[in-house]
């Protein structure tokens, strides 16, 4: 008889793969009791996901098998059940509820969202359907959605991705389970709705005494939020302990790895960030050894045994899988945190914006006729020095890829003055701006996406040099091309292949040497490094900074994630629903932020050490970023301002200069 | 809602307005005189000018326009010298043969195709899943004719079980009726079967690995549940365009099935008025075969919004 409440040993499942066995999780244990917040971190890949999806059996079988292990959830061994049964079907939404991802597309859009809470309800509680409508209202209520009465009725498509998790959570507590389990529940969310939607989860699970399992790549949300933490890596759980006891007290070489790599708010930005080198195993061609050993800075004779080393526990509840402790862990690579290379900032502007404005129309009925223009971006002033890294962050809607696509002149501008390198450059005709589109490049966020799949990786680098001319013999574009591959830290002898067979970092890294190949001094990096791994995003914001270094390229960082955003920049603009809010040294933005969006953003994003969480006072606002089609007046943050006043409503702040060339657009400071 | 369907009449109301001025140009797009070209050029001159001033075109042709669109609006569809009897007459004994083959094979074809759809889907890589998928590939492969033609030698000529023409409505006598109908709904609806059972298969198949169904299982539903609850009602909405654009094949396809089991239907008249230059009926049959195409349509674009509230909201 376990005492816990939820208890998986040696889970192993496995998928049968084309490409071969791939063993996704390999003997995980992890338990959770009632009550309680653990938090199960790990990269894609890493067989956190697939590790409660199989308690459920929710995995697709085939490909994917459950080969070992017993998962003891209120002393019934509940892998024992069919994958069909009744008895797991009990269990799923009744004992244990997930919720998953992607609001957008993890609920039914032809069903109400009254149906879809109340049909857990019905199945669950044996409800009839009237008191499991109400039951639906009281439970929207829960989650903070008013007027439930008139909004259950509603269809998924009528509510925000932050309102639909909402709706996700309602449903997952439609029957009072006794286990929560959050699969990476806030990731697509917004900075400021994802920490409301993480409050609400523990508000809830507190009430309700649940066990909440909150799955996620984020280091920094677990610190604030769990009790205690699994890491898992590439299949295996390397480190389990208390929250404390895995940020003060990092024992598993991988754990100390990530904590290196990540940028903190709080951390001091001479820091270099460590990049855990080269990339996750394939976990189709899985040793018996420990995963890591291969990437790890301090693998020794001892850790090419093919053998998994045993756990070392440290205390009751902390534990780690590796040969070494942590005091004779001796580094066998250079690991001195190598300075940043220092860069010249000249005070010469390379681009100035000027009330750059740009108004998409909106057209409706037969006629399309104009109703209304929505301002994407109003009034964007700034200027942009020589060598700097600018910053550019923002929640969704706030206008960041519009300006980036407007600098680009991808999109005209609708009013106002964009100006590079001494030349307006708003107005000028398409065949004029040649010499623009190769002095500035773009980085895309998305390195699946924005790569043509049929085209060598060689050809992608060095289409750039053919159009504009930049090699005059065949031997040049070849040496030129060898060139961009080395200093992206790619091998030249890759060229040959197409970009599924590289991987994400190694895409990332193929967009960057194909946007420097015509020779750029202004780069814009729209999110280059969102979709990637965590230890992979270090070695790509470390690729970019020394490339700022040795080829003095000004860049203008665009992200949602302000820690990366601090540690890049030299200076930081945020801006909110089309407008500039606040411009400021990045060094000023942590320690004074001036504008309260500013301010909340900076207190929604969790600092990775839970004795730091524990004493942060922070600023939380409510609501979600309206629809820029319902832009409010005055000033656009006043609806959600906690510090708001009649003359916030009507009349918009200009931006303010208050010293050391930080500026803000508030009536309050 | 009201005002998404108001609107979409309007326009179905414009676009049968084209069409009407594009079957009124019909007649003279003939090259030569008309009237020599529907009636033949023996007749006598007399009897011409009469034709010639009876179907009004001795006027302007806007004029002409709008007093034949003003006819057709007040039931009166012309004279068809071919058949010797209105051209309301002809369309009103043949339409609801016609009509009622379409429907019956259309409500086979959709029944069963989006049945064996989700068999299909859901028994995906079964035996059941590859005999009907060999089976659909077939059926759509087939040529109607060929299909009927074969089915006439078995069963109508060599077993002798069926009849091999003619058509009866079943309230006229429902036994009979059954018999004549089965042969040309079967050629009517084989290729409908095929191609919704294999679109249905692949919408299913699309709609099953979609994120909603992962949260309907982790509710603990029954997997009768998560498939006709949450998979098929999502799986149905492209298979509606499908049915629109079959009702009217059915409808305008029906002339071969009509003409090969000798049904005095629509089809029919369709394929002896062209035969024989009778081109009052040849207009109507136009404007028919595209009123109900608009309304097919129509209907889809409501069970459209009906059936997805992404479209009914916007």
């Amino acid at each position: 008889m376990s005492e816990h409440l939820l208890e998986i040993k040696h889970l192993r499942t496995v998928f049968r793969m084309r490409e071969g066995l791939v063993r996704a999780v390999d003997d995980a244990s992890l338990h959770v009791d009632e009550g309680e917040v653990i938090g199960i971190v790990g990269e894609s890949g890493s067989g956190k996901s697939v590790t409660m999806m199989s308690v459920l059996k929710l995995i697709a079988m085939p490909p994917g098998e459950i080969v070992g292990g017993e998962a003891v959830f209120q002393g019934e061994n509940i892998l024992s059940y069919g994958t069909k049964s009744s008895e797991i079907r009990r269990v799923r939404g009744g004992g244990i509820s997930m919720i998953f991802q992607e609001p957008m597309t993890s609920l039914n859009p032809v069903l109400t969202v009254g149906q879809q809470i109340g049909e857990s309800v019905m199945l669950h509680l044996g409800y009839s359907k009237a008191k499991a409508r109400e039951r639906a209202i009281e439970l929207l209520r829960l989650v903070g959605i008013p007027d439930g009465e008139s909004r259950i009725n509603y269809y998924p498509t009528q509510f925000s991705g932050g309102m639909r998790q909402r709706i996700m959570i309602a449903m997952a507590m439609a029957s009072n389970p006794k286990i929560l389990i959050a699969d990476e529940a806030t990731t697509a969310l917004d900075v400021t709705t994802q920490e409301q939607i993480l409050e609400l989860l523990r508000e809830i699970v507190k009430k309700t005494n649940t066990a909440l399992i909150i799955i996620t790549h984020n280091l920094s949300i677990v610190a604030r939020y769990a009790q205690r933490i699994y890491v898992m890596y590439a299949g295996n759980i390397v480190e389990r302990g208390t929250s404390e006891e895995i940020f003060c007290e990092t024992s598993h070489p991988y754990t100390m790895g990530l904590l290196k790599a990540i940028p903190r708010l709080d951390s001091d930005k001479s820091r270099r960030l460590v990049a855990i080198d080269g990339l996750p195993p394939n976990p189709a061609k899985k040793t018996g050894r420990c995963p890591f050993s291969e990437r790890c800075p301090y693998a020794s004779d001892r850790c090419s045994e093919d053998v998994m080393p045993p756990y070392i526990e440290y205390s009751p509840t902390h534990a780690s899988a590796c040969w070494f402790r942590p005091g004779e862990l001796k580094s066998t690579r250079s690991d001195a945190a190598e300075g940043v290379l220092s860069k010249t900032v000249s005070s010469e502007a390379i681009l100035e914006l000027k009330n750059v404005r740009k108004y998409f129309p909106v057209f409706k009925g037969v006629t399309r006729r104009k109703i209304a223009d929505v301002r994407a971006l109003d009034d964007v002033s700034f200027s942009i020095y020589k060598g700097e890294t600018l910053g550019l962050v923002g929640e969704s809607g706030c206008g960041k890829t519009t300006l980036a696509k407007t600098i680009l002149r991808l999109y005209d501008v609708t009013g106002g003055s964009i100006i590079f390198n001494g030349r307006d450059i708003s107005r000028l005709p398409e065949r004029r701006l040649r010499d623009v589109r190769r002095e500035v490049q773009f980085i895309f966020q998305d390195p699946f996406g924005s790569l043509d799949p049929r085209q060598s990786a060689g050809s992608i680098v060095g289409e750039a040099i053919k159009a504009h001319g930049l090699a005059k013999t065949p031997e040049e574009y070849t040496r030129k091309v060898d060139e961009l591959f080395r200093a992206v830290g790619l091998d030249p002898a890759l060229k040959d292949r197409v970009p599924h067979e590289f991987s994400g970092g190694q895409r990332q890294r193929l967009s960057i040497a194909s946007a420097l190949s015509s020779e750029p001094s202004f780069v814009i990096c729209d999110e280059p490094i969102s979709a990637l791994d965590v230890s992979i995003q270090a070695q790509i914001i470390n690729l970019l900074i020394d490339l700022q270094a040795k080829r003095g390229l000004t860049y203008l960082f665009i992200a949602h994630d302000l820690s990366v955003v601090r540690h890049i920049s030299d200076r930081i603009v945020v801006m909110y629903l089309g407008r500039v809010v606040e411009i400021s040294p990045w060094n000023e933005l942590y320690e004074r932020p001036l504008h309260p969006y500013t301010q909340a953003l900076l207190s929604a994003i969790p600092i990775p050490d839970p004795v730091v969480e524990k004493g942060r006072v922070r600023t939380r606002i409510e609501g979600e970023v309206p629809s820029l089609i319902n832009r409010p007046d005055g000033c656009v943050f006043h609806p959600r301002c906690p510090y708001a006043t009649e003359r916030c409503r009507h009349s918009a702040p200009p931006l303010q200069d208050y010293g050391n060339g930080h500026q803000a657009a508030c009536h309050k400071i | 809602m009201a005002k998404y369907i108001i609107n979409r009449l309007l326009q179905t109301v414009v676009i049968l307005l084209i069409i009407s001025v594009i079957a009124f140009s019909l007649i003279h797009l003939v090259p030569g005189d008309p009237v020599y070209a529907m009636l033949g050029s023996e007749i006598p001159r007399e009897y011409h000018d009469q034709v010639f001033h009876t179907m009004g075109l001795d006027k302007p042709l806007i004029e002409q326009y709008f007093f034949w669109l003003g006819n057709i609006l007040k039931g009166d569809l012309g004279y068809s010298y071919y058949f010797r009897q209105s051209v309301a007459e002809v369309v009103a004994n043949r339409l609801p043969t016609t009509l009622y083959l379409g429907i019956v094979s259309a409500v086979f074809s959709v029944i069963l195709g989006i049945f064996f759809g989700i068999v299909t889907a859901v028994r995906r890589g079964s035996k059941t899943d590859s005999v009907i998928t060999v089976l659909a590939n077939i059926g759509i492969a087939m040529p109607t004719f060929w299909l009927a033609v074969i089915l006439i030698l078995i069963f109508g000529l060599n077993l002798k079980w069926l009849p091999v023409h003619g058509f009866t409505l079943p309230w006229v006598n429902l036994g009979l009726s059954v018999r004549q109908t089965i042969m040309p709904v079967i050629c009517m609806s084989v290729g409908g079967i095929a191609i919704y059972a294999r679109q249905t298969r692949s919408s299913m198949l699309e709609v099953i690995r979609q994120d909603y169904i992962r949260t309907a299982r982790s509710k603990g539903l029954k997997e009768s549940r998560i498939i006709y609850g949450h998979a098929v009602k999502n799986a149905l909405i492209p298979i509606l365009t499908l049915i629109g654009l079959t009702l009217r094949n059915s409808f305008g396809g029906s002339a071969i099935i009509e003409t090969i089991f000798n049904i005095t239907g629509l089809g029919q008249v369709m394929v002896m008025s062209l035969n024989n230059r009778d081109y009052t009926t040849l207009q109507t049959s136009l404007l028919l075969l595209a009123t109900v195409t608009c309304i097919c349509n129509l209907l889809v674009d409501i069970a459209y919004a009906y059936a997805d509230p992404r479209i009914r909201l916007e």
